[in-house]
């Protein structure tokens, strides 16, 4: 009979505490430091240029082969980032493209929200890209 | 009988309606089809039950609808690629999974990572081990009938998956080893929190325990159900708690140490009947004996040394130096763009995973590719179990019968 009771003590007990649960999407958590969400270009914090050297060493990587990078030859007779494609809905979201990453161009940012009502919607260009990952710090360095 | 009857042959489940036999004059048996969306199965797994009245005379799994051909892609992956992989075959325990493919990854290239990684890989596993077992108890008992216990373990899980995400950024798929070591720091507080899960998680065990193990309505639906004996445990080749539930001493933690587990202390809980009582009582010790392991580890851990073995054939360079020095800059870009090729040979190298000994069979042809992956999961083969389980069983009792082998069919499926 006791152990009937048992059971009801701890059911009991958290009647009175404050819910473990937030009111997503009113509340959102905060995200830590190294969060994986959808890889993004960075662009350096001072001139506000994009960082990439479309070295290709992130679409090499990708497990899944969602990136696409287009090299064109720059003005001044080097190489640049011409076209870059992400295919997110093959996106693992493993963080390797930044990860080798020589100069940190790529940022797996805070964007998690990512339904879309078309598949074409999964597909991010250079500019949508560049745009969530303008502001992100280094993910690299993050703790 | 026509293509679209529910009851005719696949090439897999092989039932029809015409299987049923006649029982007595009145009667015959009934041909009932769990699944492949029934919330108790775990994931999309059939089970095709052949019912006389409320009890099972015959219990099929059908498996595969979560097939993805995750050992075809790691052949056609170069080594490091496929980790992320491995993450997906069991989404519950993924940085278990990790720990198996990288072992066998470095056993293949002969190198080990430095003593503080092993450390925090042996943290990580067991984490992810406690992580799981949660995730057992709380599904498990849900099916039998304990709703709050579900909202409580999955409590005690986000404290866990907080953890990883602090580490590696991700709660799910983690991907946080890597062949030789981690290439990134441990964050400051990540210790702190470590630290906070250790002193809270005991008293919230309790709160399950108090809940479940004298519950005479728990007792009931467990006691003398599913009986696994000794000897039909090792026929069936089970491992992890359904063997142990039987009262069988294997772990691989113990028979064939790896990492750092020959330093650390922790027993291997066994059962005596062999029922799904028996083996509540194991995965809720092996929680405790989990947390014994990574309190351990803390106070054992070198506080500081390299986490990344330095390496020139197999690791990964610095990030921190590969626009600094020329060397690592080649050696990244040789890393990334072509892979390393192990020498050729074969390795079989299992761990003990939370659900039983999970095995890893790589063959290299000295390529940067592996010439064949084999994931021995441990799922697929505990859940072979359950016919013999379930044969004269009751028909209330197969949630519970399913629910005890502890399955994620990403992991039978593969």
């Amino acid at each position: 009979m006791l152990n009937e009771f048992k059971g009801f003590a701890v059911t009991l007990k958290r009647l009175l505490r404050k819910p473990e649960t937030i009111e997503y999407p009113d509340v959102k958590r905060d995200m830590a430091g190294r969060f994986r969400g959808l890889p993004s270009l960075r662009a350096d914090p001072e001139t506000g240029e994009a960082l990439c050297v479309a070295c290709g060493l992130c679409a090499r990587i990708c497990p899944t082969s969602c990136l696409e990078m287009h090299v064109v030859p720059s003005e001044e007779g080097d190489r640049e980032l011409g076209e870059f494609i992400l295919r997110s809905g093959r996106c693992l979201f493993c963080g390797m493209c930044a990860q080798v990453c020589p100069v940190d161009a790529i940022t797996m940012s805070k964007q998690y929200e990512l339904s879309t009502q078309e598949r074409d919607g999964l597909i991010y260009t250079k500019t949508e890209l560049a745009r969530f990952g303008e502001q992100d710090p280094d993910w690299w360095a993050q703790v | 009988m026509t293509a679209t009857d529910p009851g005719a042959p696949t090439s897999f489940g092989t039932f029809d309606v015409s299987d049923e036999r006649q029982i007595s004059e009145r009667s015959r048996e009934m041909v009932l089809n769990m699944g492949p969306q029934h919330p108790s199965t775990h994931g999309v797994m059939r089970v095709v039950l052949r019912l006389d009245g409320e009890q099972i005379t015959h219990a099929d799994p059908v498996i595969g609808y979560l097939h993805r051909g995750v050992e075809k892609i790691g052949e056609t992956r170069r080594y490091s690629q496929f980790t992320p992989w491995t993450d997906r075959t069991d989404y519950v325990a993924a940085p278990q999974n990790n720990v198996g493919w990288i072992l066998a990854v470095e056993k293949l290239c002969g190198i080990e990572a430095p003593e503080r990684a092993q450390y925090w890989r042996v943290i990580m596993a067991e984490l992810s081990r406690i992580a799981s077992h949660l995730v057992w108890l709380g599904t498990h008992a849900l099916d039998i009938g304990a709703l709050s216990m579900s909202l409580y373990c999955f409590r005690e899980r986000e404290l866990i998956l907080d953890i990883f995400e602090k580490f590696c950024g991700a709660r799910l798929t983690t991907n946080m080893m890597e062949v030789g070591g981690f290439s990134r720091g441990i964050p400051p507080d990540l210790v702190g929190m470590i630290e906070n899960f250790l002193h809270i998680f005991p008293s919230k065990q309790q709160e399950y325990s108090d809940l479940l193990t004298e519950n005479p309505i728990w007792i009931a639906r467990t006691r003398g159900i599913g009986v696994i004996e000794p000897e039909v445990a090792l026929d069936y080749g089970l491992t992890g708690a359904c063997l142990r539930g039987s009262g069988i001493n294997y772990d691989v933690r113990k028979a064939q140490p790896y990492l750092v587990y020959d330093r650390l202390e922790f027993d291997v809980p066994l059962g005596t009947n062999g029922d799904v009582y028996d083996r509540y009582l194991v995965r809720m010790e092996e929680m405790r004996q989990a947390l014994r392991i990574v309190r351990q580890c803390l106070d054992q851990m070198p506080t500081d040394g390299p986490l990344m073995l330095n390496d020139s054939n197999y690791a990964i360079p610095p990030h921190d130096t590969v626009m600094r020095t020329a060397e690592d800059m080649q050696r990244h870009f040789v890393w990334v763009i072509k892979g390393f090729s192990p020498p050729p040979g074969e390795v079989y190298v299992a761990i003990e995973h939370s659900k039983g000994e999970l095995g890893h069979y790589v063959v290299s042809d000295g390529t940067p590719t592996p010439y064949r992956v084999r994931i021995r999961t441990p799922d697929f083969v505990n859940l072979q179990i359950l016919p013999y389980m379930a044969q004269g069983a009751l028909l209330a009792d197969a949630v519970a019968l399913i629910g005890t082998i502890d399955i994620v069919l990403g992991s039978v499926d593969r």
